[in-house]
């Protein structure tokens, strides 16, 4: 289950930086791009089960790919995703009740 | 109490192991980074021509009325630059004279490395990724320019087969350049420093009040500061804001470069004489 979660995680984010890379300069000002790899490492820790620690993961699989298509040095994008990731599980682990969401 | 402690301990193996990774990641980031292009390339490729594809179909909607305006305005200028033309054409056969002993052409005066475009770059904006790196003797500095010598930006870092190229307009890049007036070719030109503001936008800074500048001048690039060679073209005037209090002008220019238009490019890697 859980190589599978990765296998499908790696592919997406590939998928996801690869777009932010090539398709939307064409559609976006340089300015006002999204940056789908946080927002997706936002919505993914924030649905996922309490209990699972995938979505740090995740956040440090998306943090990886960002730093590659980028030219900061290595580990920026990896230790800001993974630090919204934690931040955002500590959050929703204290403060936010989602009853009507399925958990991941 | 044994579980919370091995627990904990899992927790320490891992904030290390993240360390190490990182760790050899930044030792060894030119190779990922390349090895990462290289697979990428033609991925990024097809997500650029797609996305351009259904920029313009979108664009095309947006801008009819924007377009119908152009025509007429582009009607009008076809009047004038026919009675230019006739004036031009007398002096054509002077210029035929001069160029069959200069020959004037990018391959004569520079030396070239083809590059394409193959994508922007996610961390800095104003920064575009192209396909020539040290294998093909590109380092950093040079200058890059469009087949239509028009100045596009400075490579900034260079990887084996890839490249960083910061535009123009990037935030905090400056450089002379010279305005050169759209209306009277015998004007005298006039020096300026531009100074990149993103999103395709330059500010031109040290143009004294007095300086006879108007919307829509080219500007053109200067080798004072031995950044660029001089006489390429960097884009044209957009908005200018005199003011009594200050000494000199405020002047905002578009650069002409387009990613969505330009897939291939030169990277000046020498000068002939």
């Amino acid at each position: 289950m859980i190589a599978k979660k990765l296998l499908i995680t790696l592919i997406g984010y590939y998928f996801l930086v690869l777009l932010q890379a090539s398709f939307f300069p064409c559609l976006f000002s340089f300015y006002f791009m999204p940056n789908l790899v946080l927002l997706s490492v936002f919505l993914w820790n924030f649905f996922e089960s309490k209990k699972s620690l995938f979505g740090i993961v995740n956040a440090g699989i998306g943090g990886f790919y960002l730093d590659i298509f980028s030219n900061k040095f290595f580990g920026f994008y990896f230790l800001i995703s993974v630090f919204l990731a934690v931040i955002i599980k500590f959050v929703v682990k204290n403060y936010v009740k989602t009853p009507w969401v399925k958990e991941i | 109490m044994i579980l919370e402690k091995y627990q904990k301990r899992k927790k320490i193996i891992a904030f290390f192991l993240i360390i190490v990774f990182l760790g050899i990641a930044l030792l060894f980031q030119e190779g990922i980074k390349n090895c990462f292009y290289t697979i990428s390339l033609p991925f990024q490729k097809f997500f650029l021509k797609q996305g351009t594809k259904i920029s313009n179909f979108f664009s095309s909607f947006g801008k009819l009325k924007e377009l119908r305006e152009k025509i007429d305005s582009l009607e009008k200028e076809n009047y004038s630059l026919s009675l230019q033309i006739a004036n031009l054409k007398e002096l054509e056969i002077e210029n035929r004279e001069l160029k069959k002993a200069l020959d004037l052409n990018l391959q004569k005066e520079f030396n070239l490395v083809l590059a394409e475009v193959s994508g922007k770059d996610i961390g800095t904006k104003d920064t575009i990724l192209i396909t020539a790196g040290k294998r093909d003797g590109v380092l950093e500095d040079m200058p890059v320019i469009t087949p239509e010598k028009i100045l596009v930006g400075k490579v900034v870092k260079s990887y084996k087969n890839f490249s960083e190229v910061a535009l123009l307009s990037k935030k905090n890049f400056s450089f002379d350049v010279k305005i050169k007036s759209k209306e009277e070719q015998n004007k005298k030109d006039i020096s300026a420093i531009a100074k990149g503001e993103g999103n395709s936008e330059i500010s031109l800074d040290l143009v004294p009040l007095t300086a006879p500048v108007s919307k829509d001048d080219i500007i053109i690039s200067d080798n004072m500061g031995k950044i660029f060679p001089k006489g390429l073209l960097v884009g044209y005037i957009k908005d200018i804001k005199k003011s009594d209090t200050a000494v000199f002008q405020k002047i905002k220019a578009q650069h002409i470069f387009d990613i969505k238009k330009q897939r291939t490019l030169f990277v000046i890697t020498g000068y002939k004489e």
